[in-house]
């Protein structure tokens, strides 16, 4: 199928398939005919009935559509209307993904607006550069000729002003009074050369990514400090990541006040961009978060206003955010483990309410296929309880591992326990101790990534409970990577480190990668950077 | 990352430009006729779609499926499911985002609209190895990509539905 979402590149492609195979006017034909009166009807019927004010409706609505980002802008002015194009989303696509299949690929918008404007009575006055950046002005016909000085309609937002307008690679084609292709300007700078001669245009694109056994940098996320507690999950390959904490203010170390997001994001499959998908109906961090058939499944989280005890499930259809409710939990929950196993969702510990909030011992499951029964309740592991531990299933069974137990003294004030344990629970036969990891792992990741063969769970960095002290002020949090063998029962450390270790963020599972958003690399500092990896490239 | 030969910043494409490819076709059946706009959809399935079929003959009915995913995912308005099995790739269409959008904007459609999946996708199955049929069409239909063992049979090109108003 031809789609719309690389729709810029086989358009290129045709415009090189026509030139050769029946000629330059059969391609001048084809913008006129095809693009100009049958595919943009709608901006020809506007546009000769309305004038300028149909330019202003018509580029309003397609330049919104094609540019989300808005790499342009409008001018109307008396008797003209003008266009700045600053990214063109359409030569952009073509110049990051490397396509030069035609010539001249600027060329098809004046072949086939010049001879719509023609039909409505305007001339057109046009300069593009090749690399993405041009401008318009279209005028009743019979205007005096002559281009209006830089700024001169569309002040500061003339692309004119742009350092880049004669980079290296722009090649400036003029058209003056032009209602077609052919009516370049025998003098323009490309005139009989081709442009696939010019050196590359400037790219701003996304850097190549770094990739080092198994780890691939992606797209940072958009909340330029970062975020703990990121409510993150995926839907049919689209990464979804929203909520959590920062310090907008100060940092935490002068006192700093923790803020609580709302905002979602999205990441699509093949994305280089995080784009903005709406808000949660509140602002929430350090929630349960799991992908699902469907969404993301969010349960309990906090907020400033405390613990909450609800639960939802956060899908996207590709243009925006919806939310349908879920049971509430049987008691609010911050900071719980959720893990999917055989169409159940299963959620382990978690803080409580409270003057101290103290860890919990629940084990709770609820059934996707059935989630009207709500939660039931589960017998718990065998040890202590516990918040921010991870949960995780493999080989049909679920691994509880490590987390933070905290009660509360005898003085009021908080006791707390880095755990170095280990249990399995499978669902006909209970729990089992397992040998305990090499060293506790707080808040690690969760679900932990997992292979299937050989069989093995990592456990990604997670607190150890050293003091601060003891370790490298750049590097708060571990960086190596405890690898469980089902099989053998044993634990062991990966050949590989974590490039980026972070804390308090969930590990989003798409096919083989996992992948990591933003997250805590010390005490009240957070990273936007985004990472995923291939855990069966971890072991050596 | 990307299972996409080609990548765009923003996560789907803008839906009106179905209705430049349905404007190219009838542009190209009504001057040329019908055996070049095969000729013109074969020759951009070999060589536009190079890198996907390199994917394909690479990483087999695996990247197949994975390339359909993604596609469909940056394809507003479709509802799509893709199934795999060890000799074929089933992709379920349910909802036809090109048929869908081009019927919402009440566009005539040109009645071999839905041939051009089959004429495009063989020549990228072959070019991979792989073979392509069609079945359906007219807002919903299903694309099988197998391996040459599966032994399907031949495309019947009736199977294929005429777009219909």
């Amino acid at each position: 199928m031809m789609g719309c979402y690389d729709f810029c590149g086989h358009y290129e492609w045709t415009f090189a398939w026509l030139e050769r195979t029946a000629g330059r006017d059969a391609l001048k034909a084809y913008w006129t005919e095809a693009i100009g009166q049958d595919s943009q009807r709608h901006a020809r019927a506007l546009i000769v009935q309305e004038g300028i004010a149909g330019m202003e409706k018509y580029w309003g609505h397609t330049l919104a559509e094609e540019s989300p980002q808005l790499g342009f802008s409008i001018t109307r002015g008396q008797d003209v209307f003008r266009i700045d194009i600053h990214d063109c989303p359409s030569k952009g696509f073509l110049l990051r993904n490397g396509l030069n299949q035609h010539h001249d690929y600027c060329d098809h918008c004046i072949g086939w607006i010049g001879p719509m404007m023609r039909d409505a009575g305007f001339v057109i006055d046009h300069e593009h550069n090749h690399c993405g950046q041009c401008w318009w002005e279209m005028r009743p016909a019979g205007t005096p000729p002559g281009h209006t000085g830089v700024g001169g309609v569309s002040g500061n937002d003339d692309v004119r002003r742009r350092p880049n307008w004669q980079a290296a690679g722009a090649r400036l084609d003029r058209f003056d009074q032009a209602t077609g292709p052919d009516d370049k300007l025998a003098g323009g700078a490309t005139a009989g050369k081709p442009v696939s001669s010019a050196p590359p245009c400037p790219t701003s694109g996304f850097p190549a990514a770094s990739v080092s056994h198994g780890w691939q940098q992606g797209p940072p996320f958009p909340i330029e400090l970062g975020l703990g507690g990121v409510i993150a999950g995926q839907q049919d390959g689209v990464l979804i990541a929203g909520g959590g904490t920062n310090f907008p203010d100060l940092p935490l170390s002068a006192g700093g006040g923790k803020s609580t997001h709302a905002e979602v994001f999205v990441l699509p499959p093949a994305g280089q961009n995080w784009f903005p998908a709406g808000r949660l109906p509140e602002p929430r961090a350090y929630a349960a978060a799991i992908s699902v058939p469907g969404g993301v499944l969010v349960a309990g989280g906090e907020n400033g206003a405390g613990i909450r005890q609800d639960a939802f499930l956060m899908s996207w259809d590709g243009a925006r955010l919806h939310f349908a409710a879920m049971p509430p939990l049987p008691a609010p929950r911050t900071s719980l483990a959720a893990a999917v196993l055989d169409g159940m969702v299963y959620l382990a510990g978690g803080f409580g309410p409270g003057d101290v909030r103290q860890s919990q011992v629940d084990f709770w499951r609820l059934a996707l296929g059935n989630p009207s029964t709500g939660w039931q309740a589960l017998p718990t592991w065998p040890g202590p309880s516990r918040g921010q531990a991870v949960l995780t299933a493999a080989g049909g069974a679920l691994y509880l591992i490590s987390g933070l137990e905290v009660t509360g003294g005898p003085d009021g004030t908080p006791r707390t326990n880095y755990l170095q344990d280990a249990y399995r629970y499978r669902p006909d036969r209970g729990w089992t101790n397992l040998p305990p990891p090499p060293r506790p792992a707080v808040a690690a990741p969760t679900p932990a990534p997992a292979t299937r063969d050989p069989a093995r769970i990592f456990i990604l960095g997670g607190v150890d409970g050293r003091p601060p002290s003891d370790q490298s002020r750049g590097k708060r949090v571990p960086d190596d990577i405890l690898v469980f063998d089902l099989k053998t029962e044993s634990w062991s450390i990966a050949a590989e480190r974590w490039p980026a270790p972070v804390v308090t963020v969930p590990a989003v599972q798409m096919g083989g990668e996992w992948w990591f958003v933003s997250g805590e690399i010390r005490a009240g500092i957070r990273t936007p950077e985004v990472w995923s990896g291939k855990p069966e490239l971890w072991s050596a | 990352m990307s299972e996409l030969p080609y990548n765009d910043s923003k996560p789907q494409g803008a839906p009106d430009f179905y209705y430049a490819i349905n404007a190219t076709f009838r542009f190209i059946l009504d001057r040329f006729g019908g055996e070049r706009w095969r000729l013109y959809l074969a020759e951009m399935g070999r060589d536009y779609f190079a890198p996907v079929n390199r994917q394909w003959r690479i990483g087999g009915l695996g990247a197949v499926a994975r390339y359909w995913r993604a596609f469909f995912a940056a394809e507003p308005g479709a509802r799509v499911e893709v199934t795999e099995h060890a000799d074929r790739v089933e992709i379920f269409v349910h909802v036809c985002p090109a048929i869908s959008h081009l019927r919402a904007g009440g566009r005539e459609i040109v009645t071999e609209y839905c041939q051009h999946c089959f004429h495009l996708g063989s020549a990228r199955a072959e070019a991979a190895g792989l073979t392509m049929r069609l079945a359906g069409g007219n807002g919903s239909c299903r694309h099988t990509y197998a391996l040459p063992t599966a032994n399907l049979p031949e495309q019947d090109l009736a199977q294929i539905e005429e777009v219909r108003p």
